[in-house]
Order: C-alpha cells, then sequence, then structure tokens
C-alpha cells in the first residue's frame, strides 16, 4: 500500500463525517462560537492522527446551548470539571500533573463521542489556570457544512508549553512542509 | 526471464485507476468486497513528485512528462475511411496549443486537467426523442446527416441524486447553474465560487443587462479546505494560477480534484482495496458464455499476471476501453459499411473545435492575467445559448454553446498560446512575444467567446483496430476515424454574432467575429482528450455496449463508465463531470450484480 505523505492530504474516520454534519443540523443558525478542536481538529489540518472522538471548543454559554441544541442525543448536563489528564506535562525534564478546567458535558451521535468544553482553560500540578483558550479559527468544509477548526500554531504552541514533544514533532511536520510548498510558489 | 503470474481471485478487478475507477475502488471496498485495482502508471507522490518540477513549463506543458510515453501506446487518426491513419507521435500540437494525452498513474489525466465542471442539461440525455417530437425527425437528419444518436438509457432527472453524490466527493466549487438547469431548488455545490474575476464580473453585468440568466462556472479546484463524505479532503488552492491553459499542470497540493486524493486514499483506507501500479492491461480473458474470468498484464518486469474475479470494471482512459475490448474479443465490432454491431460506433469529440469566434479587447479592467487566480475558477457562464434553450425552428444544426468569460488561464507559454486570440506562428521568441502584447496586459485584456457547437455521433465515424501500427507489446492500435461536422459550423455560424453582442456589452473595443464557414473546411490533426461515444450506454444492445447500469450487453460481468462511455454530450463543460454520476452508477450496479448475478436491465 503506497502511503501519501502530503501535509495538505486530509484523513479522518469517514464515520465521523456523518456525525458532524448532524452536529451541524442541529447547530445552525443560532449563532453559537464553537470549533473542533483535539486530534479530529488537528487531523483536519492534515497531522496524520487518528481521533477517537469530536472535541469542541465554545464558551460556558457555547456549551450551554449546545447542550439544549443536542437535546435529542440525550446529553450530560452541562457542568463545572476539572479533570486530571491522562498525560502530564514535561516542564523542565520534570513530569507535572495536568488538569483541563472547563463547563464540560459529553453525548453521542451515531456512536461518536463528543466532548463540549465551554472555557477550556489548563493548569499545571498546582501553578494557576492558564488563559481561556482564545484563537481565531481556521475554516474547514465538512462536505458543504463550514466548519471552525482551532489553528495549528495554537495547538503548537501549547504543546510546546506541555512539553509534548512528539506532537509538537507532528504538527512541525505539517508546518514546515505546508510552508515550503508556499516559499515554492513565489520563486 | 519473464513468467506467468497467477493471482487469487477478488470480486471486483478495476482496471485503470483514473477518475470513474476511484469510485468504484471505494464504494466496493467499503461495502465489504475485495477489490485490486490495476494501474499501469506510477502512483504520483503529488506533494514530493510535481513539488520540484511545477514550474517546468516546457516539460509538462509541451512534452507532457507526466503523461504515458506515446512509445509505449498511441493511436492512428484519419478523417474518413478511405485515408491511411497516421499515428500520433507528440503529445503536443504545439502551434495550436492543442493537447492530446492519455492518463498516466494513479488519479490519470485528471492529475492535470482544467477541473471545468458543470452538469450536462435534461436535452443532452434525450437529445434524439426530445429532437424528433419537438421538430421532427427530418429536422434531425437535415442538421446531423449520418446521424447516429441515441438517448441515454437515463434521464437527467434519473442522474441527480447522483450528480449530487458526486459533487459533494469531488468538492465542486460554484453556486447553481441558473434557472435553466433544474435540480438546485433546494441544493447548490458544497463548495463556494472561486472570486469572480473582472472580466467575469463584465460578462455576468452583460449577460443579464441582454436578459441572460448568468452563474458562476462551475469548477473542482477547491476553494476552501475540504473533507469528503468518505473522510478525505486537501487543503484550498494555494497558488491562485498556473495549473489551467490547456490543462497541464498537476496540482501538488490537491486542491484540484482527482481520484488520488478525493477517493482512492479512502478505498485503501478500508484494508479491502489493492492498488497494484505499474500493470500495462493487455487482454480480458472469456469463458464460453462471454463472461469475463480474468484481466492479464504486464509488470514491470515483463511477467504476465493473470488476475481472475467475480466482476471487472473497465476503467481505462478513453479509447484504450474499446481497444482492450476489440483485441480482447468482447462485445461486437462496429461495421461502418452496414452500420451494425455496437463496440467502436457513435464516437464525438467532447469540445469540438471553435470554428468561429468572436473577440474584444477590455481596456483597463483590471485583473492580471500573468499572475491570475485559481485555474478554471472565476468566471461567469450561461446556459441559454446552449442544449434546446432557445428555439432551433428554421435553424439548421442542433444544441448550441455555452459561452463562459473570466477564469483565471494561470501562466506558462503554453496558456498564452491557448488563450491568444489566433494561432501564432511559433511557441517562442519574438514573434510570438509580439503577437501577445495586445492580449495579456493589464491594461488590454483579450477576451474570446468561441461557440464550439455539439459533436453528434454519424455513423461514418468510428473505432476500430489499426491493421498497420501496434503498441509495445504488438497489439493493435485502436484507430480513429472522425472528423467534424456541419452541425458544429452551423452553431458558431449563427452564435458566434450574440457572442459579438455581449462582448459589445461588456465595454470591449475592436469587437471581431471572424468570418462565416460555409464547409468544413479544417480538419482534426489529433484527438482531443474529451472524446465520448465508441462503447456507449443505451437502451438498445444493438447500437450500445453497455446497458444504464453501465453493465456490458454481451459480457454481464464487465461493467465500465467513462467519457467514451457517452451517447451524446454538450459543451457545458469539458466532460468530465457528467461521468461521476455514471462511475456511480457503475458502483450500484455492480453490488446489484454481485448480489444477484444477471442482467441488471
Amino acid at each position: 500500500m503506497v502511503q501519501q505523505l502530503s501535509p495538505v492530504l486530509i484523513i479522518i474516520p469517514p464515520s465521523y463525517v456523518p456525525a458532524l454534519l448532524k452536529l451541524h443540523e442541529k447547530l445552525e443558525g443560532k449563532n453559537i462560537a464553537w470549533a473542533l478542536s483535539g486530534d479530529l481538529g488537528e487531523a483536519l489540518n492534515g497531522v496524520r492522527v487518528r481521533p477517537d472522538c469530536i472535541e469542541i471548543v465554545t464558551s460556558k454559554n457555547g456549551a450551554e446551548q449546545i447542550q439544549e441544541s443536542a437535546i435529542e442525543f440525550n446529553p450530560e448536563p452541562v457542568a463545572y470539571r476539572v479533570q486530571r489528564l491522562p498525560r502530564n506535562a514535561l516542564i523542565g525534564n520534570v513530569e507535572q500533573p495536568l488538569y483541563a478546567g472547563s463547563y464540560y458535558f459529553e453525548f453521542q451521535i451515531d456512536g461518536i463521542k463528543i466532548k463540549v468544553n465551554g472555557d477550556l482553560q489548563f493548569k499545571v500540578n498546582n501553578w494557576g489556570w492558564g488563559d481561556e483558550f482564545e484563537f481565531t479559527p481556521v475554516w474547514v468544509y465538512i462536505v458543504n457544512k463550514k466548519t471552525a477548526v482551532v489553528p495549528l500554531h495554537v495547538k503548537l504552541e501549547l504543546y510546546k508549553n506541555l512539553g509534548w514533544s512528539d506532537k509538537v514533532e507532528k504538527i512541525n511536520w505539517v508546518i514546515t512542509n505546508r510552508e515550503r510548498l508556499f516559499h515554492q510558489r513565489v520563486r | 526471464m519473464s513468467q506467468i503470474i497467477n493471482h487469487p481471485s477478488v470480486d471486483v478487478v478495476v482496471l485503470g485507476m483514473g477518475v470513474v475507477s476511484g469510485t468504484v475502488a471505494v464504494e466496493l471496498s467499503k461495502a465489504g468486497y475485495k477489490v485490486v485495482g490495476l494501474e499501469r502508471g506510477p502512483h504520483w507522490e503529488f506533494a514530493t513528485d510535481f513539488f520540484y518540477t511545477k514550474f517546468d513549463e516546457w516539460g509538462i506543458g509541451f512534452m507532457r512528462k507526466f503523461d504515458i510515453s506515446l512509445a509505449i501506446t498511441s493511436s492512428t487518426l484519419r478523417n474518413n475511411s478511405s485515408q491511411f491513419a497516421l499515428p500520433i507521435r507528440r503529445n503536443t500540437i504545439g502551434y495550436s496549443g492543442q493537447i492530446i494525452s492519455e492518463g498516466w498513474g494513479v488519479g490519470g489525466m485528471a492529475q492535470h486537467y482544467g477541473g471545468v465542471m458543470g452538469r450536462y442539461g435534461p436535452w443532452v440525455y434525450q437529445v434524439y426523442s426530445d429532437t424528433a417530437s419537438k421538430y421532427g425527425l427530418g429536422f434531425l437528419n437535415a442538421a446531423v446527416p449520418h446521424q447516429d444518436i441515441i438517448d441515454w438509457p437515463m434521464t437527467y432527472d434519473d442522474y441527480t441524486p447522483y450528480y449530487e453524490q458526486w459533487e459533494k466527493m469531488w468538492g465542486v466549487c460554484g453556486t447553481n447553474e441558473g434557472p435553466l438547469l433544474s435540480g438546485f431548488e433546494n441544493y447548490s455545490y458544497p463548495l463556494p465560487p472561486a472570486p469572480t474575476t473582472p472580466v467575469g464580473t463584465a460578462f455576468k453585468n452583460a449577460t443579464e443587462a441582454l436578459g441572460y440568466s448568468p452563474f458562476p462556472g462551475p469548477h473542482a479546484l477547491a476553494t476552501q479546505s475540504f473533507v469528503n463524505p468518505y473522510g478525505v479532503g486537501v487543503q484550498e488552492c494555494i497558488y491562485e494560477g498556473w495549473c489551467a491553459g490547456p490543462c497541464n499542470y498537476v496540482c501538488e497540493v490537491g486542491a484540484k480534484a482527482n481520484s488520488d486524493f478525493r477517493t482512492i486514499p479512502a478505498a485503501l483506507g478500508t484494508g479491502n482495496f489493492e492498488l497494484r501500479i505499474n500493470s500495462y492491461i493487455f487482454r480480458l480473458d472469456t469463458d464460453s458464455s462471454g463472461n469475463i474470468i480474468a484481466a492479464r498484464y504486464y509488470d514491470e518486469q515483463g511477467n504476465v499476471n493473470v488476475q481472475p474475479g467475480t466482476v471487472f470494471f473497465n476503467g481505462l482512459w478513453g479509447f484504450n476501453i474499446v481497444k482492450l475490448m476489440m483485441n480482447s474479443g468482447v462485445g461486437n465490432n462496429y461495421d461502418p459499411v452496414s452500420s451494425t454491431g455496437s463496440l467502436g460506433r457513435g464516437i464525438a469529440m467532447g469540445v469540438p473545435p471553435p470554428v468561429r469566434t468572436a473577440t474584444g479587447i477590455l481596456d483597463n479592467i483590471g485583473g492580471n492575467s500573468y499572475t491570475c487566480g485559481s485555474g478554471y475558477g472565476g468566471a461567469y457562464a450561461i446556459r441559454d445559448l446552449c442544449d434546446d434553450n432557445f428555439d432551433h425552428t428554421g435553424l439548421n444544426f442542433i444544441g448550441g454553446a455555452y459561452p463562459e468569460a473570466g477564469f483565471y488561464p494561470g501562466g506558462g507559454p503554453n496558456n498564452f498560446a491557448f488563450f491568444a486570440d489566433q494561432p501564432t506562428p511559433a511557441m517562442i521568441g519574438s514573434t510570438f512575444k509580439a503577437s501577445l502584447k495586445n492580449a495579456f496586459l493589464p491594461t488590454k485584456t483579450l477576451v474570446a467567446l468561441a461557440p464550439s457547437g455539439v459533436s453528434p455521433p454519424v455513423t461514418d465515424w468510428y473505432i476500430d483496430l489499426d491493421p498497420h501500427y501496434v503498441d509495445q507489446y504488438g497489439d493493435p492500435l485502436p484507430r480513429l476515424t472522425i472528423d467534424w461536422t456541419m452541425n458544429e459550423v452551423n452553431c458558431a455560424n449563427y452564435l458566434a454574432p450574440k457572442c459579438a453582442d455581449i462582448l459589445t456589452k461588456m465595454g470591449a473595443s475592436n469587437v471581431q467575429v471572424s468570418p462565416e464557414i460555409t464547409t468544413p473546411v479544417s480538419h482534426n490533426p489529433a484527438w482531443q482528450a474529451h472524446m465520448r461515444g465508441g462503447a456507449r450506454i443505451g437502451s438498445d444492445s444493438a447500437t450500445s455496449v453497455f446497458n444504464k447500469w453501465q453493465q456490458c450487453w454481451t459480457s454481464q460481468n464487465l461493467f465500465a463508465a467513462g467519457e467514451i462511455c457517452k451517447p451524446m454530450g454538450d459543451n457545458t463543460t469539458a466532460g468530465t463531470h457528467p461521468i461521476g454520476p455514471m462511475s456511480y452508477v457503475a458502483a450500484e450496479g455492480i453490488q446489484n450484480y454481485l448480489k444477484n448475478p444477471g442482467p441488471l436491465v
């Protein structure tokens, strides 16, 4: 099997496409600011990762509106939650526990888990909470639906700060190779 | 020493890995069937193979280094059956910018097409019956002497859901195709059109003022990052040009849709699809009932490989579909003397030469012909002058043309020649440069509207096997006997002045219409990329090779799709768009056959 190595090719599990379209259907016209994050967001930016869920970042108010809009999928209630992440941060070669705090709920569409984080913040060990997750999204059309996605440079900064070098390397590969394409253009 | 290699049988053997084959591969492998795809060329790695050679205009544009070498295989061509057919030995007819090339490698010819999209209208699917009922058979026979037109076996309405499926997968950009084409009431193309160029805007305003219904010309050069229903996607076009013109340039960012980055990655992802490159298919083995039992191909070492299967999908480029079937003794060959038989019958040109042209100069309209935008995006078009969208009573032709203006040609000397108002005497040097001076300056933009008419199938044009020339393995080349008909000439004569009216309304200066043509004075030096017919689908096995499910009448486990399977067409698209729905019909037909083997009609 020949592998495509292009930094511009996007591959996500096909079963995610109808789930995302159903999500769009529920959120359309409701003026909710939301974006795809997590591994799916990175895959939509061309990074070779296989997502195991759909992660959404939004505001507290956005989380509540999404919860209401997705009521037919029996979502959990929105609740502020601080969760220790399975992977530690690596700060100065020392592993530190990592926490995410957000107005959170989960639900499923067609068997695919959707995790919604409102006002997401991160905290390393018992240090203070970081800034809220803010960014200007990039846009990807899921078939015909314009969808906001967390940009790679935001994830890159986050992973650098957390010391997750493997993820930094993967994202850097995409960014570097795309820059080569752009530089080629102006020669 | 070469040897015979026997492979285990699979459910579906896909021959060629171009536009239509990708659809069949992904649909069948997704459904759980074991599929093998055979491709005679390489699997280009578009980010690396195309990356460093992107701007080799001479090598790619003229020398066609991403196309198959004509030393491997070619075709021969003549304009009537009394001539001696000569082989095509160059992929480009230099001075006129005409392109003759076959696909080579995964993705096929669509690795470097223009990405022009657009549906065929309802008229195309029922030209024979509609024309006969509305104007009478006498009109049709007078407009097209020796006509050999058959209706498609399905109507436009039948194809509409397949069109939608295709457009969402391929990532067609546009809005809709105006009020003259139904099917867009609650639907539009998935991606927005490219930004309109100044010329496109002028065309839109002028045609609106003249009472026409302009719309953004649909194309398949992704204007946005995009993921299709198979979970495969690409980034948006970043180059803003350098890819169109006579369809020379491949796209290393994947924005220009083809199966290599729309369907094949998804097929590979199922685990049910095996892609075999460097596999030159030369024969289909049949059993006593006429069904196919195996495909034979040469690998890189010259070994003969035998791949058995339950179903075979012939997705080879153009008339190679016919060549393979004829060399394998599959189907009933057409006899031009008695006008019987179906294989090789009904070929026509997809994009006939523009025999009469209207041109004008737009002064200081803005834009820049040298850098421009994304390939064939940015244009506006009208359907008012195509198909039977105007009354043909008293006219001497069927069909019409599809004026479109404002697309971004992109750069390169070959492109300039393509868009120059007349063939230039040389492709390089001071003469060439001088001829372009008044056409491609920011302050002076040449606009040419060339109303190419519809090329209808006639009994005189056909494909057979050449008795003199062979490919590198000793198999006869396909021989094309084809020319253009007075239908195209009469159409251009009628519509060129109307195009001049549009140019005048656009504010063009020096509007000129080339002289009226009275006889088909010029012949085709080459076949073209969008030839159709030859292995057409239809409702009658006497005049068609495949039925409405794209299933062969004589070999029930053989299916095919491609431009060469079209019974009829028009110029609302270069030709690629309508084969998408055909590929989905074939995929559905194959699944039906695998569940219940036998004739599907």
